[in-house]
């Protein structure tokens, strides 16, 4: 007997939680003394989190730990190349995040990385920035134009400094001192950078969401809109029956509007105002309804996960920029950089799977095409291997670097030194592959592989001259600041090998890095 | 708020006026969808192509209340905005009514910012 009780209040106590939480079973909130908008404020807040109780989605997670990451691939990048290659850490590494049309103009960058007194003048939209199929196949994605190219100018201005060799042919004893007289004497003219860049965007590249022409959003908005629509009628309904009661209001108030108390109209028609309060929340909360259903729906539809996909786009990125130096500040170049950049699950590999035959959804569809393709667009994201490559973030770069330095000469008569280069040219070419290998049980990335090709020749460096390299780095990462690399180091000549730390033959040889990171 | 809806109207509006709907955003990572539902309860749907950074005209034939919504979707973690403009053109392309509430949001966790532009149009 005992137990039915306990059992009956929890059963009480359940139902109330219940309707607390639902939306749907709240009781009235707005009274006389509020407004319109403070009545909206009042319901909003039963529609604050999604009524979806969606785990964080596999791209969510695999984006966490990315993010998780980010910051100590970075370093690490910058800790494992070392002697840097003529090509920055973003094509020697495929650690780093791809390249935004932003970022690529950044990486792409001549100087030496600090910019803290640059000043730069980026024009990114000399082709129009976002992907939109003309206004004729908007509704036909099939009919869309499928890449266009998006271009950038850059111009960044300052951060001179003095050209490295000059300072080390100073006399020793006064290198520092004269170093600094050089370095003050330079000015924001020492060092002017005009570059152009060019990026694919379109069906298949880029990393702009293709909202207006990509199939699989528009599939989506099917499902939601068909979801979404009696809910919408439903708040129409209501809506009809608060202006029909607004306009009465009008007449006797004519001041009324989003602000005013119902306790005015109250003065003047209480139990006109009683039925405007009533009807003003029935209104507000079907139209929150039918918003919290749209996302929902988006939620449950993995739209999020879409998004997050497009970020793994190929990417074909090409730039050409020249450097014009002061005297002091070194030779003046040209360099020319093409990168391109995936990741192995993305918005085409998706719309492949949910056009192939492969996909076979458990629910039958009949002839609803959309929610078919959402259903097999859900299936790709559930798949183990589809899963195991979007939390392993595994990502593939190629890329190729040509420099070309001037002639360069300079004379110090006060430090009695005369100084010349001949013009120079370097040629970097690179495939990078890099993925996650373990997580910790939050889930965030603790460790990575990353395999790195090179073909290098720089005529001014004996070491990279007709030199192929491969590079295999493990990366473990300790607490939060804390990891140990290890990089296997290939030549295909001996003499061409490197420094390592440990020798292992002639052509092999391994390097350990270990500390910690952090500006601290 | 990860709900924003905002809601204006327009009373009186003569018949044969025109519609204006156009949508801004501050990146393309901001969609936008909407649709108008007419007092006879048909509906017409605006997808992103048709309004983000375009301007839409739709002629209002019935009297009646027509409910136009936009609703606003940034999926990105990162603060995005977007304005929505309403207007109603009279016969001589005259725009005699405006609305145009501004959104700005952005996704926490695993949530979605969604903004609503609900313009009630009363045409007579």
């Amino acid at each position: 007997m005992r137990i039915a009780v306990v059992k009956f209040r929890l059963i009480i106590f359940a139902s109330a939680l219940l309707s607390v939480q639902s939306p749907a079973f709240s009781q009235a909130l707005c009274d006389l003394s509020d407004s319109e908008d403070s009545c909206k404020n009042k319901v909003s807040q039963q529609f604050k989190a999604p009524s979806l109780g969606a785990a964080p989605s596999d791209a969510q997670n695999a984006k966490d730990a990315s993010d998780s990451l980010k910051e100590f691939g970075d370093q690490l990048a910058e800790k494992n190349t070392g002697a840097a290659p003529a090509v920055s850490p973003e094509s020697a590494s495929s650690f780093n995040d791809f390249f935004s049309t932003l970022k690529a103009a950044a990486d792409s960058g001549s100087t030496d990385g600090d910019d803290d007194q640059a000043i730069g003048f980026e024009l990114s939209r000399c082709a129009r920035g976002e992907f939109v199929p003309p206004e004729s196949s908007a509704e036909k994605p099939q009919d869309a134009i499928h890449a266009r190219i998006q271009c950038q100018v850059r111009v960044r201005a300052g951060g001179a400094e003095l050209y490295d060799p000059v300072k080390q042919a100073l006399p020793a004893d006064t290198r520092d001192a004269r170093s600094k007289a050089l370095e003050d004497s330079l000015d924001f003219g020492d060092n002017l950078t005009v570059g152009v860049f060019f990026n694919i965007v379109g069906t298949n590249w880029g990393r702009v969401p293709n909202f207006a022409s990509e199939p699989l959003f528009a599939d989506i908005w099917n499902v939601v809109n068909q979801k979404e629509d009696p809910l919408i009628r439903a708040s129409n309904e209501v809506s009809n029956v608060y202006e029909d009661i607004r306009e009465q209001i009008s007449t006797e108030l004519s001041e009324f509007d989003a602000n005013t108390p119902f306790n005015k109209v109250a003065e003047r028609n209480r139990p006109l105002a009683q039925k405007a309060v009533e009807a003003r929340e029935k209104a507000w909360r079907a139209e929150f309804e039918s918003a919290d259903e749209v996302r929902k729906v988006l939620l449950e539809t993995r739209y999020l996960d879409l998004v997050d996909l497009v970020n793994n786009q190929p990417q074909l990125n090409f730039g050409v920029e020249y450097t014009e130096r002061g005297e002091l500040a070194g030779p003046n170049e040209w360099r020319a950089k093409l990168i391109y950049e995936k990741g192995l699950v993305n918005v085409n590999t998706a719309r492949r799977y949910v056009n192939s035959s492969k996909c076979k959804p458990a629910a039958t569809f009949d002839k609803d095409i959309s929610a078919r393709r959402v259903a097999c667009f859900n299936e790709y994201l559930s798949r183990p291997s589809t899963q195991q490559r979007l939390k392993g973030g595994d990502r593939l770069a190629v890329s190729i670097e040509a420099v070309r330095r001037k002639r360069y000469s300079i004379n110090l008569p006060t430090d009695a030194i005369t100084f010349a280069e001949d013009s120079d040219r370097s040629f970097v070419g690179a495939l990078a592959y890099g993925f996650y290998v373990g997580f910790d049980d939050a889930g965030d990335a603790r460790s990575r592989i990353d395999l790195r090709a090179s073909y290098e020749d720089v005529k001014s460096d004996p070491k990279r001259q007709d030199r192929g390299l491969f590079v295999a780095t493990y990366t473990q990462k300790f607490f939060e600041k804390t990891l140990v690399a290890v990089s296997v180091v290939y030549a295909t000549q001996p003499e061409f090998r490197g420094d390592v730390d440990k020798d292992l033959s002639a052509r092999l040889g391994i390097n350990y890095k270990w500390g910690k990171l952090g500006k601290s | 708020m990860p709900l924003d809806i905002e809601e204006g109207r327009a009373n009186n509006v003569p018949s044969d006026s025109t519609l204006v709907v156009k949508v801004s955003t501050s990146s393309t990572n901001v969609n936008a969808t909407g649709r108008l539902d007419l007092p006879s309860g048909s509906v017409t749907q605006w997808s992103h192509g048709k309004i983000v950074n375009r301007t839409l005209r739709t002629q209002l034939t019935a009297t009646g209340r027509h409910f136009a919504r936009v609703t606003v979707i940034v999926p990105a973690t990162t603060i995005q905005k977007a304005t929505v403009e309403f207007s109603i053109e009279d016969g001589d392309g005259t725009t005699i009514r405006t609305f145009k509430p501004e959104f700005s949001g952005k996704t926490t966790g695993n949530d979605i910012y969604l903004g609503r532009a609900k313009w009630i149009v009363s045409v007579v």
